[in-house]
Parts: C-alpha cells; sequence; structure tokens
C-alpha cells in the first residue's frame, strides 16, 4: 500500500488532532448561522457556541450562559411547551428530540428556531441530566413557507371563488383530476363525487350534447387549439342547464392537462330565448301591420275606383252598346244577303236565267244592297274600333288595379302615369285638359303598382278639385339622383289650415261616396317606401301643385324583419 | 202616313251610328202600328238643342254623360221648347243623382242603360211614340172642347198647334236687357217639307 497517497494530504482524514476538528466544527457552524448548546439540567448551567450569540445578534457572553439567563429570551408563548417537552423526555426515554420555538433576537424580533438535541446524560431515575443540541435559525425559510402558503391559499379562494366552475382533466383519459367549488355548486354535487363524474354524467346527453361530441371537442382541445361551445349540461339532481365551456391545454404542475372553465349562461340562453321570442312577435306585428295596410291600400284602391266606377262604366258601355248592337244589324243585312244569293243560286222549277237575273235584280234593289255594302264596311270599321277600346280599357283596368304585384323593378315612370291617367281620364275628359310636359326620365327602381296609386290619387284629387272646367299639368324631370313628378291644377286650391292635415289618414273634406281621406296618407306612405317625398304648394281659389321626388336608385330597402338573414 | 221625327244625342258617334243602323233596319211597331221615323244625330249637345229650336221632332233620345251639357239639362231645356215631345235617356251609367234629376226635372218618360237590347230599345221608341199621340190628341182634344166652349180664343188654339210644328215661332224672346233675341240664323231645315 506505499503507493497510496500519504493520508495526511486528505483534510478528513485529520481527525485525530481534537483542536482542529473543534475548529472546523465551530466555523461550519457559523457558516450554517447554527448555534450550538449544551445543557446541564442539574446546575442549570449551559454553554453556547460564538455562532449561537451571532445567530441572535450578539457576541460570544453578550447574555449569561445559564438558564434564567436564556429563559428570558424564549418567547413567552412557548416557554410552557418548551418545558412540558422535557419533561417529556423524562417520561419517554426518548433520546432524540426536536422542537420549533422563538428566540428573541437582540435587535428586537422573533426568531424561528429549530433546535435538534440529544439527551447525553440520565440520572438514577432516568430525568435527563445533560443535552446537548444545534439550534437553527429557520426564520427566513419559515417565511418563505408562510408565504407560500398564504399564496397557496389566496390562488385556492380565487380558484374556488371565481364564478366559472373549473375542470382539470387527464388529458389523455378525461378523467376529472381537480376542480373548484364553484363547480361542484354548478352540478349541485361534492367535490369527490365530481371527481368520480365522467363527460356523460355532466352532459344532457341528448346528441349534440353527449359523450361523443364531448371528447371530439377534448380532442380538438388537446391537440392544442382551445375551444369554446356551449353546452347543454346536466348536474347531480338532473336539472338540465346551459353553460359555455372553454377548453384548453394547460401544463399544471409539469404535467399536460386540460383545463375546462365552466360558465353557467342560463340567464344569457333565456334572455337570448326571451329575445327571440320578442323578435318572432314583432315579425308577427310587423306582419299583421303589413296585412292591414296592403287591406287599406286595397280598400283605398276600390274606393278610388269606385270613384272611377262611373267614368269607366260608360266608358265600357258606350262602346259595348254599339258594337252589340251592329252585330244585330249585321245578322240582319247577312239575311238580305243571303236572300239575293239564294235567288240568284236557286233552280226552281219553271224559273229560267232571265226570270232569275230579274228576281235577284229586284232583291238588290229592294234591299238597298249598295247601302248594304257601304254600311258593312263602315260598321265592321266602327265596331272593331269599339272593340279595341273595351280591351284596352279591360287592360288598363287590369293593370292598374295590380295589388299583389309588390316586387321592386326597374319602371318607367311615364308609362305608370300614362296607364293610369287611361283610367283617369274617363272621370277627367268632361271638365279638364290634361297636359302633359314630360322630361328626360331614367327607368327606376320602385313598385310600379304602387306609384301608379300614387299617381291616380294625385288625378283624381286634381279632377275633384275642379268644380267645370280646369286644366292639369303633369311634369315630370330628373338630376342625377332622383326623378321628380308633378301634378298641378288650377281647382279650388287648400286653406292654410287644411294643408296641415290632408296627409292624415281619414282627412277629407268630400262628402261620403266622394272622398275617403285615405288617399293622401297612403300616398305619403307609398312615397316614403320609396325613400322619397312629396312636396305641397297651394293657394285656395288658385290650384294646388302635388311634387313627388323618388330616388332613382332607393338605398337598399330596409332589413324586413320577415326576410332571412344568411349569416355569413 | 206621318212620319215621326226622332233626335239621337250622344257625344259617342258610334252610339248614334249604330241606332241609326238599328232603327233603319227594324220596324218601330206598337200595337199594331208602325211608326215611319225620321232620325237626326248629334254629337254635340249645344248643336242638338240649336236645332230644337228650330225643328220640331216627336221623340229625343240622348245621353247622360256628355262633356258640354249633360243629358238631363239637355232635355230639361228641351222640355221648354218642345214640351209635347217624348224624351228618354239612353245611357252607360247612371248615380242617382242623375236619375232623380231626369225623373224630377227632365221628366222623362224612359230611362235606358247601355249596353241596350236591341228589340227593347225599338220598341220603348215606339211605346213613347204611341204614348206622345195619345196625350197629343187628348190635348187637341180638349183644345177644341176649350174652343168650343169658349174658353180658348181659336187663335190660341192655332199658335199651340204652330207652335208644335215650329218651336219658338210664336214666341218673342226677351233677353235680361229686355233686348229681343232673334235667333241667329231664321233657315227651314233642309228637310222641311
Ligand atoms: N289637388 C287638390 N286640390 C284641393 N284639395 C285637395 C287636393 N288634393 C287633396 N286635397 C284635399 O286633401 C284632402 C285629402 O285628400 P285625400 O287624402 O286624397 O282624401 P280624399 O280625396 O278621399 O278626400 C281632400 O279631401 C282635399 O280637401
Ligand atoms: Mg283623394
Amino acid at each position: 500500500m506505499d503507493d497510496k497517497p500519504p493520508l495526511a494530504t486528505n483534510p478528513t482524514a485529520d481527525t485525530a488532532d481534537p483542536v482542529k476538528a473543534e475548529q472546523r466544527l465551530l466555523l461550519a457552524l457559523q457558516a450554517a448561522n447554527q448555534g450550538l448548546w449544551d445543557w446541564d439540567l442539574q446546575s442549570r448551567q449551559g454553554y453556547f457556541s460564538p455562532s449561537y450569540y451571532a445567530m441572535l445578534g450578539y457576541r460570544p457572553g453578550d447574555f449569561p450562559s445559564d438558564f434564567e439567563g436564556w429563559k428570558v429570551l424564549v418567547h413567552p408563548d412557548d416557554l410552557d411547551t418548551l418545558l412540558a417537552d422535557l419533561e417529556e423526555l423524562a417520561d419517554s426515554g426518548r433520546d432524540l428530540f426536536e422542537h420549533t420555538f422563538r428566540l428573541r433576537h437582540r435587535q428586537g424580533g422573533w426568531r424561528r428556531i429549530i433546535g435538534r438535541g440529544l439527551v447525553a446524560g440520565r440520572d438514577a431515575d432516568g430525568r435527563p441530566t445533560r443535552l446537548v443540541g444545534i439550534s437553527i435559525d429557520v426564520t427566513e425559510q419559515t417565511l418563505a413557507e408562510d408565504a407560500l402558503h398564504e399564496s397557496e391559499a389566496r390562488f385556492r379562494a380565487i380558484f374556488d371563488n371565481i364564478q366559472e366552475g373549473i375542470l382539470i382533466h387527464d388529458i389523455d383519459t378525461g378523467a376529472i383530476l381537480a376542480t373548484n367549488q364553484r363547480a361542484c355548486a354548478l352540478f349541485a354535487t361534492t367535490e369527490s363525487k365530481l371527481l368520480a363524474s365522467s363527460m356523460q354524467d355532466l352532459s344532457s346527453g341528448e346528441p349534440p350534447y353527449s359523450q361523443a361530441e364531448a371528447v371530439y371537442w377534448m380532442m380538438l382541445a388537446a391537440a392544442g387549439d382551445p375551444q369554446t361551445f356551449e353546452w347543454q349540461a346536466k348536474d347531480s339532481t338532473g336539472r338540465l342547464f346551459w353553460a359555455e365551456i372553454t377548453m384548453r391545454r394547460a401544463v399544471l404542475a409539469g404535467q399536460e392537462r386540460l383545463l375546462a372553465v365552466v360558465r353557467d349562461i342560463s340567464h344569457r340562453k333565456e334572455q337570448e330565448a326571451e329575445l327571440r321570442h320578442n323578435l318572432e312577435q314583432q315579425v308577427q306585428l310587423n306582419k299583421k301591420i303589413e296585412e292591414a295596410q296592403n287591406q287599406l291600400l286595397q280598400s283605398e284602391k276600390m274606393a278610388s275606383i269606385g270613384q272611377l266606377a262611373a267614368g269607366v262604366a260608360h266608358e265600357l258601355n258606350n262602346p259595348i252598346g254599339f258594337v252589340h248592337s251592329n252585330v244585330n244589324t249585321l245578322e240582319h243585312y247577312l239575311q238580305d244577303l243571303f236572300a239575293i244569293v239564294d235567288a240568284a243560286a236557286s233552280d226552281g222549277e219553271g224559273s229560267d236565267a232571265t226570270q232569275r237575273l230579274d228576281a235577284v235584280r229586284r232583291l238588290i234593289e229592294e234591299k238597298d244592297y249598295a247601302f248594304v255594302k257601304t254600311d258593312v264596311a263602315e260598321l265592321m270599321a266602327e265596331s272593331k274600333d269599339g272593340l279595341e277600346r273595351v280591351r284596352k280599357i279591360v287592360q288598363d283596368l287590369k293593370d292598374f288595379s295590380r295589388v299583389g304585384d309588390s316586387e321592386w323593378q326597374l319602371a318607367d315612370v311615364h308609362v305608370g302615369i300614362d296607364s293610369t291617367l287611361n283610367i283617369v281620364w274617363n272621370e277627367l275628359k268632361y271638365k279638364c285638359t290634361v297636359n302633359k310636359v314630360y322630361g328626360d326620365l331614367p327607368k327606376i327602381q320602385c313598385l310600379p303598382s304602387q306609384l301608379n296609386q300614387v299617381f291616380m290619387n294625385l288625378l283624381v284629387n286634381a279632377g275633384q278639385a275642379i268644380k267645370t272646367k280646369g286644366e292639369i299639368t303633369i311634369r315630370t324631370g330628373a338630376d342625377d339622383e332622383s326623378v321628380w313628378i308633378e301634378v298641378a291644377d288650377n281647382g279650388s286650391g287648400i286653406s292654410k289650415d287644411n294643408l296641415k292635415r290632408i296627409f292624415d289618414p281619414f282627412f277629407t273634406t268630400k262628402p261620403v261616396g266622394k272622398g275617403t281621406g285615405l288617399g293622401l296618407s297612403l300616398s305619403f306612405n307609398i312615397v316614403h317606401k320609396h325613400h322619397g317625398r312629396i312636396d305641397v304648394e297651394s293657394e285656395e281659389g288658385k290650384g294646388s301643385t302635388f311634387r313627388i321626388t323618388l330616388p332613382i336608385q332607393p338605398p337598399a330597402p330596409a332589413l324586413d324583419p320577415g326576410a332571412t338573414v344568411v349569416a355569413e | 202616313m206621318m212620319v215621326y221625327r226622332v233626335m239621337l244625342v250622344d257625344d259617342e258617334e258610334g252610339i248614334g251610328k249604330a241606332l241609326r243602323r238599328l232603327l233603319a233596319t227594324t220596324p218601330c211597331v206598337y200595337h199594331g202600328v208602325t211608326y215611319q221615323l225620321q232620325v237626326e244625330i248629334f254629337t254635340s249637345s249645344l248643336k242638338a238643342l240649336e236645332r230644337a229650336r228650330h225643328q220640331a221632332f216627336e221623340l229625343f233620345l240622348v245621353d247622360y254623360r256628355m262633356p258640354e251639357m249633360d243629358g238631363v239639362r239637355l232635355l230639361t231645356e228641351i222640355k221648354e221648347i218642345q214640351p209635347g215631345a217624348a224624351r228618354m235617356i239612353l245611357s252607360g251609367y247612371a248615380d242617382l243623382n242623375a236619375l232623380v234629376g231626369a225623373i224630377n226635372e227632365a221628366k222623362i218618360y224612359r230611362f235606358l242603360a247601355k249596353p241596350w237590347n236591341d228589340y227593347e230599345l225599338v220598341s220603348a221608341i215606339a211605346e213613347a211614340l204611341a204614348y206622345r199621340d195619345l196625350l197629343v190628341e187628348g190635348e187637341r182634344l180638349a183644345d177644341e172642347a176649350r174652343v168650343a166652349k169658349g174658353t180658348m180664343s181659336a187663335e190660341d188654339g192655332e199658335r199651340k198647334r204652330l207652335e208644335q210644328l215650329e218651336p219658338g215661332i210664336t214666341q218673342v224672346k226677351w233677353g235680361p236687357d229686355g233686348s229681343v233675341i232673334l235667333d241667329d240664323e231664321f233657315q227651314l231645315p233642309d228637310d222641311y217639307a
């Protein structure tokens, strides 16, 4: 073993030198901020190492190393347990002990000390006579631990008290590893029961709120893609409630977990349902209002057609009357003609050619063939003309009375005015001349049949404002964005008082049967629907001018609540 | 044989023409009596009224709705001029006002609707003429009796007879300012025999 390095070079081997050993121990104690002590319980004298004094902020010997001197440094609350522990050492015969207590530091304040010691001698009764040990200042450590505890408690409190229920799942099995109190409350259960629940237990179970879907969401979240979704959940009593769940992957204490945050949204759902219900009612109501308005429109249309009935009937019955009568006459003429042809073609016995010719000539004379010939041509021409007029009036009526036709379309306003004028003309022609001063109009996006209704109201009103003889002038024009139509009459005019009320529904100055008071109010609505406006100028005794201005392209029709909105 | 003068007034030309054809081709008969008709057509009620001032007609058949003067007013005026003539209205449409006016003011014999039934229309004309004849005959007999009884002078009787042949001939019209209104042209109708 000569080739081994000499032992002297190894400091640990130097244990034989007691001075060096003691020095080393004291240095180590100082470095570790630990104090060494040695109590002789019988003499109540002790020994405190310099590091002991240092630990409490003193120089060696600053306080007497007897029990009385030391006792004053002990926290009064800890002294009794300290003494009780000593007593216990005697009874139990235990040799090793550990004790935590507080000692006063020289600068004030308490240090938390752990004393670890050994019973180094006992008397005949087994009572300890000597205790040796070291004391460690664990104040800083304890403070740090306390802070940790405190912060943990704080987090726990937050964890338990936030409005969201939290479930921490095993990322692989989906098992619930931890929950907070709110989650227990949400599911009306205890923590232990909740930890034992599966997703199936917590869901309504009705697709799409069943285990399969839950697993699907968890899978997505586990893949690192946080998910937020609404869920129909079930508590332990079987009550279903709506929850919004946010699921994300999280690393907790070094472990991959799925963190599910559950928020009760029953209230929101209720509100949503209520909102939906209200909306539905609103839609229903709107529909009803629209229906009522359509009905009003229809009845006003009928009423105004009623006002026009005299004119229209007269206009229809005239041509029907004479065409009908002409057809009868034609039949008469035909009988005459047949008689002549029959006479020419007859080969009755004893009638030779000359006799037949005579008979034919006589008939031609008698039936006034020459007249019939020219008159048939005239009769046909007049009758065709009459029938054409009937056809046109019927067409005009049809064009005009199409109420159901409520499609927005590009239409020529002049065509509308003219077809309306055709109907109203029958009423107007006996007392008015109508001047048309048309400008160049682009087609406009509109509801043509409804605009016709407006034109008719204005024209009928103008006609009715004229007692016996007057003029109506229709002017039109356009600028870049809008067209305007003016209906002017030189009739009665409107008084200042009435001018404020003419657009009120049922306001009329006309006798029953002539006026409904709805014409202008409905016209106003129709023009409003077109995003246009009506202006009136009127002077009593001089006449009135109604001017409608309509956008060529009205802004997209306001969202009709009845319409389906396709959300992106 | 007596020829009955009939005046047709309708602003619609086709109506007049059709009626003329009808009356030319269809015999106008009532209770076995055939009425020979001579028809005049007017499309203007003012012109028609003017004509009625100069020419006696046995029957007036007029439209109700006409631009210058409606049928009730026209017949009311005509009634003043030729009270003995039969008056009828032929109309495509009539509201209550028209009917009330026609009956109370123009005192018409018949109100006919367009479109008409040819047979009914011709019968109505024949009937009206027969009724008119009856009234005229009754009046004539009454006048004869009056003259015989001395309650009417022979001149008055003659004036009445003349008035029926040439309306207005025996009357001088006074204008509102007291002047004498003369017919703007005094001429016999073309077919005045
Ligand atoms: N062109 C006009 N001239 C004079 N008054 C008019 C004119 N247009 C409308 N009015 C007045 O406005 C009122 C309301 O008109 P309207 O709503 O069309 O109802 P109605 O014509 O049925 O009475 C009329 O009764 C009339 O007094
Ligand atoms: Mg009106």
